[in-house]
């Protein structure tokens, strides 16, 4: 099990608020590793911390390694464009660009340097096939992205990370905002994906956790109480907590 | 919701309780029937073992209707699918029952009173015995329990050898008047394939406490 992102007791502070309490953990290559946990448990600031997302937030203090391919991500040498081209993030809403479909891919590429039209124009087709999404969108490529439905917007923020060919991508709850038939189009496409990539995605719905993810990471309180095989931790947990959290005895 | 569904687990746990306190009335009166040669014994029996089918069916109906509404996980989980395999379990049980019971009305048709071994009423015992301890085992979450059934086993299968070995004599003897050992060997075998199906629960109630299949 290679792991493609490792932290090692990394610590979070927000002010006083002590929000990731020395949380170690593999997320190995060609997987998807699912974060899962009650609201406020620190889930989702791991998963932010991952791509240095809030490492600049007045009061947020952090301790201990992020290790991206082996590399401290907190190294001052290490550049923040560097690491988020390499570890893409998708977000909770679908927030394409105000902008046509065609730019909303080409926007990363561009800020990457590429400027021909040929090599864009290939960049943005495989991105959207990569996504699922370019036999919808193919021949209204310069139509607003705006103008999409929630599922297909989500898939082109998708493009849009892949766009920029990451190593990682990070997904914090990618499908909440959506229907159920958009879901499952995300759902596959995740497990398509992972085929080239190394996915961490965060979901408070327990069933696509265990539909999508290969290993999975319950979080409590900031701590990291149990990490397994989805299997595992959906079958026989070996925590009482992640047992209470995963049937819903919680709270 | 969890409120709800932990009273419908705990419903389930009643129901295949009920199934297995019928199976156990049924085993319970064959036996006596045997000794006692009357058909009444039989038939309440036969109809018991009867009322089991649906039981059967509405406990799967139960656990389908669980797994599909709570879509459960974890010992949830374990707890319906096991449900679902003891249930089959319960059912061949009461097959097993209702064989016993034919074959003691065929003896009682023909107005001969076999002589039924003394063991093979202390066989039926510990087999209904083990039937109820083991869902008692899934019900209560007692691995305990379960192992004391799975224990019990051997007891049984000590009994089944002995009875068939002395029924095996009264044959080579030509102590057999009645013709009836083969037919009490049968039911011997019927009672130790109970006790089979009854460690298949006890292993199935484990199953569900530790998660881990022996």
């Amino acid at each position: 099990m290679d792991a493609i992102l490792k932290t090692e007791h990394l610590n979070l502070w927000y002010g006083d608020n002590h929000a990731l309490k020395d949380v170690s953990l593999e997320m190995p290559g060609h997987q998807v590793t699912a974060l899962i946990g009650p609201s406020g448990c620190g889930k989702s600031t791991f998963l932010k911390t991952l791509d240095r997302m809030n490492d600049l937030i007045p009061g947020v203090r952090i301790e201990g390694q992020v290790l991206y391919r082996g590399r401290n991500i907190f190294d001052p040498q290490v550049d923040v464009t560097w690491l988020r081209r390499h570890v893409g993030m998708v977000f909770q809403k679908p927030n394409p660009f105000p902008m046509s479909i065609y730019d909303n891919i080409a926007y990363g590429p561009r800020t990457h340097g590429v400027r021909g039209k040929k090599e864009l124009d290939q960049i943005v087709e495989k991105s959207l096939r990569g996504a699922a999404i370019w036999d919808e969108v193919k021949d209204r490529l310069k139509k607003s992205a705006l103008s999409l439905s929630g599922g297909q917007q989500q898939r082109i923020c998708i493009a849009r990370a892949l766009a920029v060919e990451p190593d990682v991508l990070l997904m914090d709850e990618a499908t909440s905002a959506l229907d159920p038939i958009s879901t499952s189009k995300i759902e596959d496409l995740i497990a398509d994906l992972k085929k080239s990539y190394t996915i961490v995605i965060v979901t408070h719905n327990m069933q696509q956790a265990t539909r999508v993810s290969d290993r999975c990471a319950f979080f409590l309180h900031g701590e990291l109480v149990e990490a397994g095989e989805t299997e595992q931790i959906f079958s026989v947990p070996r925590d009482k907590r992640t047992e209470d959290y995963i049937t819903g005895r919680f709270g | 919701m969890r409120k709800t569904f932990d009273a419908e687990l705990l419903e389930l746990g009643h129901e295949l309780t009920a199934m297995a306190g019928t199976a156990q009335d049924a085993i319970d009166l064959v036996t006596a029937s045997l000794a006692k040669s009357g058909e009444e014994g039989a038939r309440t029996a036969i109809e018991l073992t009867a009322s089991m089918d649906q039981m059967e069916r509405d406990i799967e109906n139960h656990c389908m209707s669980l797994l599909m509404r709570q879509q459960p996980v974890a010992r949830d989980l374990r707890t319906i699918s096991t449900a679902l395999k003891m249930v089959t379990d319960l059912q061949r049980i009461g097959d097993q029952a209702a064989n016993i019971a034919e074959i003691s009305l065929l003896m009682a048709s023909d107005g001969t009173k076999p002589e039924v071994p003394e063991d093979l009423a202390i066989m039926s015992r510990q087999a209904g015995l083990m039937v109820r301890q083991a869902i008692a085992a899934y019900a209560d979450r007692d691995e305990t329990t379960a192992q004391a059934v799975i224990n019990l086993d051997d007891v049984v299968d000590e009994l089944f050898v002995k009875i068939k070995h002395d029924l095996t004599a009264r044959i080579a003897h030509q102590e057999d008047h009645t013709g009836r050992a083969v037919d009490l060997i049968i039911i011997a075998k019927y009672l130790e394939r109970i006790a089979d199906h009854a460690v298949n629960i006890a292993n199935w109630a484990i199953f569900c406490v530790t998660g881990q299949l022996q």
